[in-house]
């Protein structure tokens, strides 16, 4: 029995986790939760998760667990190798603050039900890419100059950490989806390009999953 | 060096809250500075060291360390602050704990952040804050009363408290006053709130108890 990780091709918080399982050699099956086409929104789905949202993780003992920092905390406790927090508490602290900043001050600030709202109470009408390129630039500019303080080979020191592989989601996402360009950050794409050449984890990518739309 | 630990606070912020009543839970003496948020405070020069991130809460260590996001200080204050625990020591359950934090400070807080209503502001002439928080927020407030349903004792998750209580009780104060929160419309919401709100590390943490209340 193995984890299984529900979640879809072009979600980056799914990458997240797919990205850690792979990284650490956790073996896991995944489900495709096709959120184009509202699988989320299925009966079934929502016996997994009560929001419908994903990812969500079935662990091999039956538990099922959401949220991509909760999910990534429990795999990280329960597999110990290849580990993607520090020891030492304030670094621990940094790379949870650079983790906590992408989970809710870039990734939600995406959310469609945004652009919907405006468009439907506004005479300006809001493309989704500039809403994406908004949120993103001013967050991954504001990830450049923390970075600047903390940072080595990686985000938080020398070693890769969970702060790494949330910039390495975040930007890989808002490229793919939306083309934007982070050129002008130096430290986020220098970490960009050290976590991509993390081969488990560049693997983890959306573009190579079976369930990425052609 | 600094005495004692020092806390970047506004009383309405919902995310200062948070660690005000791990603060007051765990019996850490702590120094408040008030930042008022609506006047801008955060984002003037004055405030640009002690607050990285223009935003409180920030909690500054004796040896001068800056922590910023309330889940990451929240973390570091249960690691460094044994006494007292917040988090459960089942990996399972610790796991449904912290994300059931994540599902408030990632899907719900954000979509009432002051930064958020600026920015809809330039798009929506007659921006209605409370009807958007209500559309936004419906969904999420009723996957927390499942969640709590599945796991509560006197309070969110059994009988001790954990994070989950230290993010439920501003969640929903917050709500009920500036969001018209009905609150009847989950019961055990309102249960676990009514059992929390006046336990004195919880109420002494509260708005109207701070002293830059206004």
């Amino acid at each position: 029995m193995s984890y299984t990780l529900y979640g879809f091709a072009m979600s980056s918080c799914t990458q997240r986790i797919r990205s850690i399982l792979n990284y650490k050699k956790i073996p896991y099956t995944q489900v495709s939760v096709n959120f184009l086409k509202k699988e989320q929104m299925t009966e079934e789905y929502k016996k997994i998760h009560p929001r419908q949202i994903i990812p969500a993780l079935v662990t091999p003992e039956g538990h099922t667990l959401i949220e991509s920092l909760a999910i990534a905390q429990y795999l990280e406790e329960i597999h110990p190798e290849k580990p993607i927090l520090p020891q030492n508490r304030i670094q621990r602290a940094q790379v949870r603050a650079i983790a906590e900043y992408i989970n809710s001050s870039i990734q939600p600030f995406q959310h469609l039900g945004i652009q919907q709202y405006i468009n439907t109470h506004s005479e300006k009408k809001l493309e989704w890419k500039d809403q994406w390129t908004h949120w993103n630039m001013l967050g991954i500019s504001n990830l450049e100059k923390s970075i600047s303080r903390t940072r080595g080979r990686f985000s938080v020191g020398d070693q890769l950490t969970l702060a790494d592989i949330m910039i390495y989601c975040q930007v890989d996402s808002a490229q793919t989806r939306f083309n934007l360009d982070f050129g002008q950050y130096h430290n986020i794409m220098n970490i960009y390009y050290n976590v991509n050449n993390i081969k488990e984890i560049e693997q983890s990518r959306g573009i190579y999953q079976k369930d990425f739309p052609k | 060096m600094q005495q004692k630990l020092r806390l970047y606070t506004y009383f309405r912020s919902s995310t200062s809250q948070r660690i005000r009543i791990i603060l007051n839970l765990k019996e850490i003496d702590y120094e408040p500075k008030f930042i008022n948020l609506l006047q801008g405070e955060h984002k003037s020069e004055n405030h640009s060291q002690e607050l990285p991130n223009q935003a409180v809460p920030a909690l500054h260590l004796q040896d001068g360390t800056i922590l910023i996001e309330s889940m990451a200080i929240a973390e570091y204050l249960e690691e460094i602050y044994p006494e007292k625990k917040l988090l459960p020591q089942d990996p399972v359950l610790k796991a449904k704990v912290r994300g059931f934090c994540e599902l408030i400070n990632s899907g719900m807080h954000p979509y009432q952040n002051l930064i958020m209503f600026e920015w809809i502001e330039k798009y929506v002439e007659k921006f209605d804050r409370v009807e958007f928080v209500q559309n936004m927020l419906k969904s999420e407030f009723q996957t927390l009363e499942k969640l709590l349903l599945q796991n509560h004792g006197k309070y969110s998750f059994g009988d001790e408290i954990t994070l989950a209580d230290c993010f439920l009780v501003p969640q929903v104060m917050g709500a009920i006053a500036r969001f018209k929160l009905d609150i009847s419309l989950f019961p055990t919401i309102q249960e676990v709130y009514n059992n929390l709100k006046d336990l004195p590390s919880f109420y002494k943490a509260q708005p109207d108890q701070q002293p830059d209340f206004k």
